[in-house]
């Protein structure tokens, strides 16, 4: 952890006389204050907030939950650390230290300090690194020794200190906060977030809304967003578009009583039928052709693999010697048919 | 596209070749102990596809000079040598695999030539006939800019009848083609696509129409030529577009001296695509009915693909009806349905092709 020389003030403070409005140096997801307000009830304010003094009033700095339960628990004035915010960076390392020292943080709350921390150093219009859109001659944080790359800087604050992890992981705070908080509960992982972070939040809320609706697993999500964005692409028509077509509300909306698994597979086959029509519509043709020939129980023809290679299959599943004899008349009927020979492309 | 950089290898540095382009480029050289510094530098680049573009390597090539056109056992090949002269492209083009293929992708020129000469004589001594291109891991025609290198293989080829040479390219570059002894030994050739296709994926490229023109001149210095229809595209209105194409072709060169044309819808390894989608936001080229086909590349669904080579065959045979055509990697399925035959196994198109090139070239045949 690095050296922290410094300097507060410890004073008894007014809590109307802090804006809880400013959210700026706001790391945490938490908003539960129930425990915390028992907990402050029972031994008291153990660790005081920090923080700075902006006009008339204070701004918090850490301790936005601390703050929330005393206002909760009816206090009218609490001891809190005072800073001189005469360093932006400053306050927003002890934001974020303050934060990273006690607990993990989730994806959200690292997007969060990430953001800060190059907002900060963007308005101070210092250089741009490669590969990140945001800039790194970060001026030195509160008490840090000497600096400083841009990935030392966000390692010693306790954050990824890889570039290209901290790059997508400040993406995600550009998303939506109802996505944003399906990030938090695990139900968006990180690459769909940043697959999700390429459009616009009317786009991305209604595919939240699908993956949550049908519960879809991570490969699912990955190929619902693909097709879609690849519909779009190839129709010239815009994502929102594709999502709003009244087919996709009919599966998704008025069969309520289907269950999941089919609200699944009936949007997946719509969606495939739409991106790849002439391949849907030969599997389709092949089925149907196949199943005219009522080849019985116990056998399966098997087509190749996309059409694409020229071996065919025909398998056998039959428990003992007459069920053997079973499947042989069934194939000898098969053969005898004129349009199984429609089935074989050459 | 235009050359930012010059790195030579310092075990080339007194090469012959290397004096002559150096007097042609106008850029400091940087000499580098290991040209592994320099594959670093365009791996390390934001975008190393751009970067290898702009950076020309003058370096050996430590391999073999004449390789097998690599084929694979599902997909019928048609036994093509490649004569490997450098790697990748100035141009740009969104569907060009040397964007992925190469680690990273850079121009580099090979100035040992004393090695290549010597490989290509062994080869040409071979009481069989080969048909050798350059334009495999690069387009035959851009280093007309910097290297004698046409004069050096025009010249080569036109001592023998054995082999032919096949200079496949998708510029105009052909000026100094105009008074090289050529004996019918080098067939000029081109990549043709649609105006639509090459206004949006051919950067760099020239235009059809001055690609016709060229093909144009080369009939007339003598030179037999084919084309390539590969990679063709499938998109609304392609047929049409595919059929015009056919017919301006044919109101410039006359069938009679055209060797052959080759005809291949677009398919590309799946790492190809990210690439495309980064470099080429605007290319629609990705969101055809792609299938994997049996050698791991993305291949149009195999209907589409025949639907749009019967055709094809049809506008040109209708024309030219004893043009060879033939298909760059296809099954047995896609032949019979679009050409009405299967070649066979396992020299059939290979057997074809040399057979076309002996009538056209005057090869001895072996």
């Amino acid at each position: 952890m690095p050296a922290m020389n410094i300097l507060f003030k410890h004073k008894n403070t007014a809590l109307e006389k802090i804006n809880l409005k400013d959210t700026q140096f706001c790391i945490t997801t938490r908003n539960d204050i129930e425990e915390l307000a028992a907990s402050i009830k029972e031994t008291g304010l153990i660790n005081p907030p920090i923080l700075f003094k902006k006009e008339s009033s204070f701004s918090i700095i850490c301790g936005f939950r601390r703050i929330k339960a005393c206002i909760y628990l009816g206090l009218s004035y609490i001891d809190a650390r005072i800073v001189d915010a005469d360093s932006i960076m400053g306050c927003i390392s002890l934001a974020i230290t303050d934060n990273t020292f006690q607990r993990d943080l989730n994806l959200v709350e690292q997007s969060r300090a990430i953001s800060l921390l190059l907002t900060c150093a963007e308005e101070k219009n210092l250089e741009k690194p490669s590969g990140l859109e945001k800039p790194s001659g970060l001026e030195k944080p509160f008490g840090l020794e000497k600096p400083f790359g841009l990935e030392q800087i966000f390692g010693q604050l306790g954050l990824p200190a890889s570039l290209l992890i901290i790059k997508k992981i400040e993406k995600i705070s550009h998303l939506s906060e109802k996505i944003q908080n399906h990030i938090i509960s695990g139900i968006i992982s990180l690459p769909i977030a940043l697959e999700l972070e390429k459009l616009t939040f009317n786009e991305s809320d209604i595919f939240a809304d699908i993956i949550i609706n049908l519960k879809l697993g991570l490969n699912r999500q990955k190929e619902l967003i693909t097709l879609v964005k690849e519909i779009a692409l190839k129709n010239d028509i815009t994502i929102k578009e594709v999502l709003q077509d009244e087919s996709i509300g009919e599966i998704l909306i008025k069969n309520e009583d289907k269950d999941r698994k089919e609200k699944q597979k009936a949007l997946r086959l719509y969606l495939r039928k739409k991106r790849f029509p002439a391949i849907f519509k030969a599997e389709n043709r092949l089925s149907e052709k196949i199943k005219s020939l009522k080849i019985g129980a116990g056998i399966k023809l098997v087509p190749p693999v996309n059409f694409e290679g020229n071996t065919f299959a025909l398998n056998f599943f039959f428990k003992n010697f007459e069920e053997l004899k079973i499947r042989k008349a069934s194939m000898d009927k098969m053969l005898n048919n004129p349009a199984t020979k429609e089935i074989f492309p050459i | 596209m235009t050359l930012i950089r010059l790195y030579i290898d310092k075990d080339v540095i007194d090469y012959p070749q290397v004096a002559s382009i150096r007097s042609r480029i106008n850029l400091p050289a940087i000499i580098v102990e290991d040209v592994r510094q320099v594959y670093k530098k365009i791996s390390s680049s934001p975008d190393p596809v751009q970067a290898g573009k702009e950076t020309l390597l003058l370096t050996k090539n430590m391999g073999a000079f004449i390789r097998d056109c690599p084929g694979t056992s599902y997909y019928k090949c048609c036994g093509y040598k490649i004569l490997h002269i450098g790697t990748f492209c100035i141009m740009d083009c969104s569907y060009c695999i040397l964007q992925s293929y190469f680690h990273p992708p850079i121009l580099q020129f090979f100035v040992n030539h004393r090695d290549m000469m010597a490989e290509l004589d062994l080869t040409l001594s071979e009481k069989k006939i080969n048909r050798i291109g350059t334009g495999e891991f690069t387009d035959s025609m851009i280093w007309e800019l910097w290297t004698n290198l046409s004069n050096t293989l025009v010249s080569r080829f036109s001592t023998q009848a054995n082999s032919v040479l096949e200079l496949k390219t998708k510029t105009t570059a052909v000026g100094n083609l105009k008074n090289l002894q050529h004996n019918k030994k080098t067939i000029i050739s081109w990549s043709l696509n649609t105006e639509k296709i090459i206004y949006s994926e051919e950067r760099n490229t020239s235009s059809l129409s001055a690609r016709l023109k060229a093909a144009r001149k080369c009939e007339s210095w003598g030179y037999p030529l084919a084309f390539h229809f590969d990679p063709m595209f499938i998109y609304d209105g392609c047929e049409n577009d595919y059929k015009q194409v056919v017919k301006q072709l044919f109101s410039h060169v006359s069938p009679e001296n055209i060797v052959w044309i080759s005809l291949g819808t677009f398919r590309f390894m799946p790492s190809l695509k990210p690439l495309i989608q980064q470099r080429f936001s605007d290319s629609k080229i990705v969101y055809g009915e792609f299938i994997p086909g049996i050698d791991g590349k993305m291949r149009y669904f195999k209907p589409l693909r025949i639907a749009l080579y019967k055709k094809m065959v049809r506008w040109i045979k209708d024309i030219a009806p004893d043009v060879v055509i033939y298909f760059c990697m296809e099954d047995d399925e896609v032949w019979e349905k679009s050409l009405c035959f299967i070649p066979s196994e396992p020299d059939g198109i290979s057997d074809m092709l040399d057979k076309s090139a002996a009538k056209h070239c005057n090869l001895i045949s072996c």
